[in-house]
């Protein structure tokens, strides 16, 4: 159960897969949601028909504030949480009130959890957070990494077309991400002010990522460009999965300046792709990046951009950055995710 | 757009977020200094080589934007770049800084007072709120829309101001140059009828 099951959103993603796999281990499964996005092939149920039974396992997805926790809470059924982080609401104060106010709203609902025997954290980071709020046994869970499909989609015509308009020698610096406040888009629009006017002129941003949940965060960016009269920035918006993988494809260096992150997959896509990461040293980055790429703990636009100009071209550091992340992608291979689910399976079931 | 200094507060019990320092913009960093910002953990990769190779780089960027006439220090800072002070009139500059602030700030909220009336209260409440949110939401797609329009209108107002303040200020010199010619003539005419 989940607040809002969407098409290409990570913990949608996740609760999909889990869902197939449970089916494929023959256990009954199914997706019930407050918000169902259609273009998913099976969009699940709305959640206020679901009737509770104390034989069922039921796992509640925690993203947000909403009407679904207290629904949850009167419920029969073994319930499990699995903690996928809340943006702080202070990032979106300024943004929008209604929205921060159900963040706010989530964080402080979190804690009606904790008296439950067992939970799930997508991350280390989450762990490390719901323990401190007095969560008795919270295993992680780690997130399905869909690299072999990204790197099909890459072979499409779509995936190709993207990768050949990009790849014409210019430094193309990614993050892959939608626009919101937390996620710091426009901190790296400093940054590439900096690069593309006093270290290449020959490079150019691409963020790609959903400008629709926060548009006024968005409209700040294109005002910022404006203002910064700055060329050569890409503003994508929604793209689809061979469009996603062009990106990669042509990506020189991934750039993460987020400053609030639960697990930030794209970090690990780009490792995928053989892009060396650069990222800002704040929540749940460090422990996504692991003992691999590069992370700042200042944001020093000019230091961020001269590591960029390091990692851009086929220098010493860049392969050795790439070395370390292809050592830390093998911590996610799916053989090893499925086999954790397999063990929470199991633990939940000793519960139930 | 400045970098605005943001305090990051992270959950109970969970070590804050490093946060920036917007004042933090002393151009000679140390390798100390460097060394502190950057941390690369593969234990393979030593981090005191990349750092006199950033050093260096730095400084090649300093030389050129110098050279080229743009602030570096603002540009490290994520500051618009301007090598001299603004020709914006204060006031202007203010109004123009409100406008920035506060051209997307057309949402509406869901306000709405408890009903009173005792027994079907609650049930007016459950009629209301949905009527309300189903107002709202069409209200806030064409708030949406504004909030659009406004964005293009201040990015326009900005520019035009830009060009007229860069204007002004070249008219500005102009005149005093020409001021200065004609006080020039002006003595040469007076030394010579006398």
């Amino acid at each position: 159960m989940l607040p809002a099951f969407l098409y290409g959103d990570a913990v949608s993603n996740q609760a999909a897969r889990i869902r197939h796999l449970l089916r494929d281990w023959g256990f009954r499964s199914r997706i019930y949601a407050e918000a169902r996005d259609h273009r998913r092939v099976n969009p699940g149920a709305d959640y206020r028909r679901y009737r509770g039974n104390p034989d069922n396992i039921l796992v509640y997805h925690y993203t947000t504030g909403s009407a679904m926790t207290e629904f949850v809470r009167q419920l029969p059924d073994t319930v499990v949480i699995y903690y996928h982080n809340i943006t702080p609401p202070e990032f979106l104060d300024t943004y929008n009130a209604a929205y921060a106010a159900s963040l706010e709203q989530g964080r402080q609902e979190l804690v009606l959890f904790r008296h439950l025997p067992f939970a799930l954290a997508g991350s280390q980071y989450n762990r490390q957070e719901m323990l401190s709020l007095g969560f008795k046994e919270v295993a992680i869970m780690p997130y399905f990494i869909y690299l072999d499909e990204l790197l099909a989609a890459a072979d499409s015509s779509a995936g190709q077309r993207i990768a050949s308009d990009y790849r014409d020698g210019w430094v193309n610096i990614l993050f892959v991400g939608r626009l919101a406040p937390n996620k710091r888009q426009d901190d790296i629009i400093r940054t590439f002010n900096y690069y593309h006017r006093l270290v290449d002129c020959r490079s150019r941003l691409i963020l790609v990522g959903s400008g629709d949940s926060i548009p006024e965060y968005r409209m700040e960016l294109e005002v910022m460009l404006d203002v910064l009269d700055l060329q050569h920035v890409h503003l994508t918006g929604e793209v689809s999965l061979e469009e996603l993988s062009g990106y990669y494809r042509a990506a020189t260096v991934f750039l993460c300046l987020s400053e609030h992150e639960g697990f930030c997959v794209p970090l690990l896509e780009a490792m995928g792709f053989d892009i060396p990461v650069l990222a800002f040293k704040a929540t749940g980055v460090p422990y996504t990046m692991g003992q691999s790429g590069v992370l700042v703990k200042r944001k020093r636009y000019d230091v961020i951009a001269t590591l960029i100009d390091l990692l851009a071209h086929d220098t010493p550091l860049r392969r050795d950055i790439i070395a370390s992340q292809n050592r830390r992608l093998s911590a996610f291979d799916h053989d090893s995710t499925v086999r954790s689910l397999h063990r929470q399976v199991e633990r939940m079931m000793q519960l139930a | 757009m400045e970098a605005n200094a943001q305090r990051v507060e992270g959950s109970q019990g969970v070590t804050p977020p490093a946060y920036r320092e917007p004042g933090d913009a002393r151009m000679n960093l140390s390798e100390d200094d460097l060394e502190a910002m950057i941390e690369i953990r593969d234990p393979e990769i030593d981090v005191e080589d990349i750092v006199p190779q950033v050093r260096a780089r730095l400084r090649a960027q300093h030389r050129r934007a110098r050279g080229i006439g743009l602030d570096c220090e603002a540009l490290a800072r994520g500051q618009v770049p301007s090598d001299r002070a603004s020709p914006l009139d204060d006031d202007l500059e203010d109004n123009l800084e409100r406008m920035r602030a506060s051209y997307n700030r057309v949402v509406v909220d869901l306000s709405l007072t408890k009903s009173r009336v005792p027994i079907v209260g609650p049930l007016v409440q459950r009629i209301r709120e949905p009527l309300h949110r189903l107002a709202m939401y069409y209200v806030n797609r064409s708030a949406g829309r504004q909030s659009r329009f406004n964005a293009y209108v201040v990015g326009a107002m900005a520019n035009l101001i830009r060009s007229l303040g860069e204007e002004n200020e070249r008219l500005r010199q102009e005149i005093s140059r020409l001021d200065a010619r004609l006080t020039n003539l002006e003595t040469n005419a007076r030394g010579k009828r006398e």
